[in-house]
C-alpha cells in the first residue's frame, strides 16, 4: 500500500473530527493543499514531506481531543434547515 | 365469584403488559423495534449504484456527464489517486459505514463500490 495515500485518509480521517466547524474545515482544506503542493516531491524530499505528514496528523489527533474537551457552539453552518 | 376471577385474570394481564412496556421504555425502544433492530440488512444494488452515482456526479471535479454505472475513477473520470480516495469517503459518509484502507485501495470504479457496499451487512 502506498504511504502517502495511507497518510492522506489518516489525515483526512482525523480532520473530520474535529470540533469546531471552522477548525474542521481548515483542517480538511489544508491536508488537500498540504498534498497538492508536495505532489510532485520524489526520493529524500518525498521522505522528509512524509515525516512532515506524520508528525501534523499526531498534532491533529491531540488536537480533536483537546477540540471534544472543550466543545463549541455549533455555528449557522452546521444547523441548516 | 366467576367475575371476580375474570377480573384476576384481566388484571395479571394488564400487569404483564405494563411490566413489558417498562422493560421496552428502559431500552428505549418501541417492543415492535427490536426484531428489526438486529436483523443486517443488505441494500438493493440497484438502489446502492443510484446512491454512489449521485455521489459521484455531486464530486465536484468530475464531469457528471461522464459518470456511468461502470466508470473508473482514474481512467473514465480523470481523477488521480488523491481524488479517488476522496470520493470513495464521500461514499463512506454517504452509507454511514467505515471502508479499511486495504479494501478502500481496492476500490477503483463505480462497480467496484456497488459490490463492496451491496455486500456489506452494515451499509444504511
Amino acid at each position: 500500500m502506498n504511504p502517502s495515500i495511507s497518510l492522506f485518509r489518516s489525515l483526512l480521517r482525523e480532520a473530520k473530527k474535529v470540533d469546531n466547524y471552522n477548525f474542521r474545515l481548515y483542517a480538511i482544506r489544508r491536508v488537500k493543499l498540504g498534498f497538492q503542493i508536495n505532489r510532485n516531491l520524489a526520493g529524500n524530499e518525498a521522505d522528509l514531506a512524509l515525516r512532515e505528514g506524520q508528525e501534523n496528523l499526531d498534532i491533529l489527533r491531540r488536537q480533536v481531543v483537546l477540540g471534544s474537551l472543550y466543545p463549541s457552539a455549533p455555528s449557522v453552518m452546521e444547523n441548516a434547515v | 365469584m366467576f367475575s371476580s376471577a375474570a377480573r384476576t385474570i384481566v388484571s395479571r394481564a394488564a400487569a404483564s403488559a405494563a411490566s413489558r412496556g417498562a422493560v421496552a421504555n428502559r431500552l428505549n425502544v418501541q417492543p415492535s423495534m427490536m426484531a428489526v433492530r438486529f436483523a443486517s440488512t443488505f441494500l438493493n444494488p440497484a438502489e446502492v449504484q443510484e446512491r454512489i452515482i449521485t455521489v459521484v456526479k455531486n464530486f465536484d471535479k468530475c464531469d457528471p456527464a461522464k459518470v456511468s454505472s461502470d466508470s473508473k475513477f482514474v481512467d473514465d473520470l480523470g481523477l488521480d489517486s488523491l481524488d479517488s480516495v476522496e470520493v470513495v469517503m464521500a461514499i463512506e459518509d454517504e452509507f454511514a459505514i467505515e471502508i479499511p484502507d486495504a479494501e478502500a485501495d481496492r476500490i477503483a470504479s463505480i462497480g467496484d463500490a456497488v459490490e463492496y457496499i451491496a455486500a456489506h451487512p452494515m451499509a444504511k
